[in-house]
């Protein structure tokens, strides 16, 4: 038997209360503004990377376009916030709804593809996507980014330090995780996951493969747009190239790493990249490199990652090849 | 002008298809995709740096130390990515190359920061052509792509190993009964692409006098996008289809907005994936 | 007797290779139809025709009355029909219980919404899906039931081809196609599947079964139905089937025929 099970059990109190209380504890305790900075940025990618597992993870649709979602996110915020005077409560469920319908959009043309032609096309997206945004000034002020974004402000109280955000986020995990614990544990998620094992076998049992897929991937880009409204009031500042490809491989390599396929998964992958390179000094330079290095070694000697479902990266349903690669599925239904 | 913004096209061009190629002859022989191939075009191009700006040596000898160093970094790429990960599938090696990718990146952002680097001009004459001024240099390139197109093809066709990468594209099964090495095809099959790719880089240093950290990025992004419009194994596919985004690129900026240059080769790819997947001139995949 | 399924003139063209010529036939409801014919006969690429993966090139199939030729597999399923796979199809990485549960997937309800927000009638339907579950499973004595959390790669192979056919058969279809459902069993296995298909008419399931094993298909079937090269050669009762001279060439080879 495995070690982990497969659904999360967030009804399991006695471990997640504990964790909660300590989480909640923490800026009362730790009162270094980089640490609550470091803490909050953690925060972030657990969202990101919680929200890819859904799409990669859980129903194994491998997206290669996370970064661009969580920019779109990003950005409508941004925009909302600096030209309309929106305040965060509203910027937030807004960026994750524009997100959310831009997840649908992308998802129509891209999700009857599969395997390796997948990953290219959604590369494809992220790409465009950056490009345009970099390129229509009128909105998003092209490489000059968006400055002198407000931040979160509440009755008049407007947020200062870290350990506003640094709660915000908390609170923000606390959904996403919620939201996707039961999601899973449902009939949508058993569905997600019947897709991921076997497709064929999943129709037989008559869910409609590709609507579900498309469910997966819009909840999967909202949560990823409202990290990115919450990076646009903490960051106070918004540019296109923060939301490259470069950034979607980071968010997969904390995915690949913490482990795909189940809840917690995602969130020791990013907590640990996270606070990795913040051990020296030293090794903070290094960020880029060290997650390349990890990404290679864990691919090479412990493919599930930290606490993730074995098996998922590799193709499901292969029967052993003489030595050379598996035969590609076909590029479309 | 037009004439010139085509030709500017069809040199920048015959560059991405050289990286095109690499993938195809990749995919081809093992159906596999590399992410660090526009990292093996940056090595090669940083190798020309050195020839050409630190050593002084000719840009022939430049050249060739830029296709060996793409062949030695394609024989250990093969060895530590994709020899353990073959049989699993097509995500494995696809993660590792991403790891390689970064970690090339950022050792040469390191070691020699990511400004850009300066490549000494060579040929800087222009002849005129039907009213425009084309340089001698994109006779060169042009003509060295071809060069190495052919050499290419007579490799494939003519040699033994060409051969046993033929019939390990066209059938991985039958191929191995028939007593193919493939571990052999395949890593000689890595090299043979990335030294293309190191080839290109050097061209490329050459071209546009300056090298730089993040340059195999896009490269290798729009070289794959021509080798997806050919159809992932055709190699004149990759050929029309890098010609293709090279001289729609230029006209674009010539006649859109510089901006939007590098969107073409991703709307390509793009578009053949929705419209058309098994590319222009592939045949449908085989479904497994 | 109403037909559950008619099957007219159907037809499959690969390019050049015609898998399936012309093929008809009808089943009445509530009878155990035997599917017979020589390894690439075309039987497996019928059930693909049947259950949606595969639109025919001419010909039409008619479900309870439903024209559903042209229909998707989840379309077909949620029609009343259900299948199982040549080569077993279990989900993996899903418990024994979790196929129960997802095999259930069009007789529930609850989306995304309901999913988050729980109104008191999800886990009254989650409940009434794990009983119904277990009673399926009840069907197979104590084969599955002591593994009811185990993930689907731990089980057997046996287990697996039962698991396959109890997803199937817990969303209560009214037809169900059988591929190869005793493929790789013992005897004393193939002996427990026939029970199953008994227990399964008398329930009032429609059964189109394509089997290799003859003791089991003459066992079972009320008729059989015989496909060679893509072509009907023969229909009828068990008895006649055994002694047709057409099929026992097809099996045979011509020199056997009469023998």
């Amino acid at each position: 038997m495995p070690l982990y099970s497969f659904t999360p059990r967030w009804d399991n109190k006695r471990v997640w209360l504990p964790v909660l209380g300590a989480l909640l504890l923490f800026p009362l305790v730790v009162r270094s503004e980089y640490l609550l900075n470091v803490a909050v940025l953690a925060g972030i990618y657990v969202i990101l990377s919680s929200s890819l597992n859904i799409t990669n993870g859980y129903t194994g649709l491998f997206s290669f376009g996370h970064a661009a979602f969580y920019g779109i996110g990003a950005y409508t915020a941004a925009i909302l916030a600096t030209r309309h005077a929106v305040p965060f409560w509203l910027t937030f469920p807004l960026a994750g709804i524009v997100a959310g319908l831009s997840g649908v959009a992308i998802a129509l043309p891209t999700l009857r593809l599969k395997g390796i032609f997948l990953a290219l096309i959604t590369i494809g997206f992220q790409e465009i996507v950056f490009l345009v945004t970099l390129n229509w000034v009128s909105l998003t002020r092209g490489p000059m980014g968006i400055p002198a974004i407000p931040p979160p402000a509440i009755a008049g109280y407007s947020f200062g330090g870290n350990r506003d955000y640094y709660y915000l986020i908390l609170l923000l995990n606390v959904l996403v995780l919620f939201l996707i614990a039961r999601i899973m544990d449902s009939r949508v998620g058993r569905a997600f996951i019947a897709i991921r094992e076997d497709e064929v076998a999943a129709q037989a049992v008559g869910i409609p493969v590709f609507p579900t897929k498309v469910l997966s991937f819009v909840i999967a880009t909202a949560m990823a747009g409202v990290a990115g409204a919450f990076f646009a009031h903490h960051a106070r500042f918004v540019s296109a190239d923060s939301f490259r490809l470069d950034e979607t491989f980071v968010i997969l390599t904390m995915l690949i790493v913490g482990g795909m396929g189940t809840l917690v998964g995602p969130v020791i992958g990013a907590v640990f990249l996270v606070i990795l390179p913040e051990v020296s000094r030293f090794l903070v330079q290094f960020r880029e490199i060290v997650y390349g290095a990890i990404l290679i070694l864990v691919i090479l000697f412990r493919p599930q990652g930290i606490a993730g479902v074995p098996g998922i990266i590799h193709s499901p349903t292969r029967r052993s090849k003489p030595p050379g690669a598996a035969l590609p599925e076909a590029p479309a239904e | 002008m037009l004439l010139q913004q085509v030709v500017n096209g069809l040199t920048q061009g015959s560059l991405y298809a050289l990286v095109a190629i690499g993938f195809v002859i990749i995919f081809g022989t093992m159906n596999l995709v590399t992410f660090a191939h526009g990292e093996v075009y940056m090595v090669g191009a940083f190798m020309g740096y050195f020839a050409l700006s630190w050593w002084h040596l000719p840009w022939p000898v430049a050249l060739l130390l830029g296709m060996a160093a793409g062949w030695i970094l394609g024989v250990l790429t093969e060895k530590v990515a994709f020899r353990p990960m073959r049989t699993l599938g097509h995500m494995p090696p696809l993660l590792i190359t991403i790891g390689i990718s970064i970690v090339l990146k950022e050792a040469v952002v390191i070691l020699l920061g990511a400004e850009n680097r300066p490549v000494p001009s060579i040929y800087e004459q222009t002849i005129q052509v039907w009213g425009s001024q084309v340089s001698v240099l994109q006779f060169v390139i042009l003509g060295i792509v071809v060069l190495l197109i052919v050499a290419l093809q007579l490799l494939i066709q003519a040699t033994k190993i060409g051969r046993a990468m033929r019939a390990t594209a066209q059938d991985h099964e039958a191929a191995y009964a028939m007593g193919v090495n493939a571990d052999r095809v395949f890593n000689i099959a890595f090299a043979l692409a990335s030294c293309l790719g190191g080839a290109a880089g050097v061209l490329v240093g050459i071209y546009y006098n300056a090298v730089y950290a993040t340059m195999g990025g896009m490269a290798g992004l729009k070289g794959f996008a021509a080798c997806i419009f050919g159809g992932l194994t055709s190699i004149p596919g990759a050929i029309l289809g890098a010609l293709i985004i090279g001289v729609v690129e230029n006209l674009t900026v010539q006649f859109i907005a510089s901006g939007y240059r590098d969107i073409i080769a991703f709307l390509v790819m793009v578009l053949v994936l929705i419209v058309r997947p098994q590319g222009l001139l592939g045949s449908k995949m085989r479904v497994v | 007797m109403s037909a559950a399924l008619e099957v007219q003139s159907v037809s499959v063209n690969f390019g050049g290779l015609a898998a399936l010529k012309q093929v008809s036939f009808a089943l009445a409801e509530g009878e155990v139809v035997g599917l017979i014919g020589p390894n690439g006969a075309g039987k497996t690429t019928l059930f693909n025709c049947l259950s949606g993966y595969l639109t025919p090139t001419q010909g039409t199939v008619r479900f309870r009355g439903h024209p559903v030729t042209s229909l998707p597999p989840h379309q077909i399923t949620a029609l009343g029909m259900a299948r199982t796979f040549q080569t077993s199809r279990v989900f993996k990485r899903m418990t024994v219980m979790d196929h129960l549960l997802v095999g259930q997937h069009l007789h529930q309800r609850t989306g995304v919404w309901a999913a988050v927000l729980r109104p008191a009638w999800v886990a009254r339907e989650e409940a009434d899906a794990r009983a119904r579950g277990r009673k399926t499973l009840e069907l197979f004595g104590e084969d599955l039931l002591p593994f009811l959390d185990d993930y689907a790669d731990t089980l057997s192979y046996a287990n697996k081809r039962r698991l396959e056919i109890a997803r199937a058969l817990v969303g209560e279809p009214r037809l169900l196609l059988l591929d190869e459902p005793t493929a790789g069993m013992n005897p004393h296995e193939s002996a427990a599947v026939v029970e199953l298909m008994r227990t399964i008419q008398r329930a009032g399931v429609t059964v189109l079964l394509i089997e290799h094993d003859m003791k089991v298909i003459m066992g079972v079937s009320d008729r059989i139905v015989v496909l060679d090269h893509g072509e009907k050669i023969a229909e009828g009762l068990p008895e006649e089937i055994r002694r047709n001279e057409d099929v026992i060439r097809a099996y045979m080879g011509r020199r056997h025929a009469g023998a």
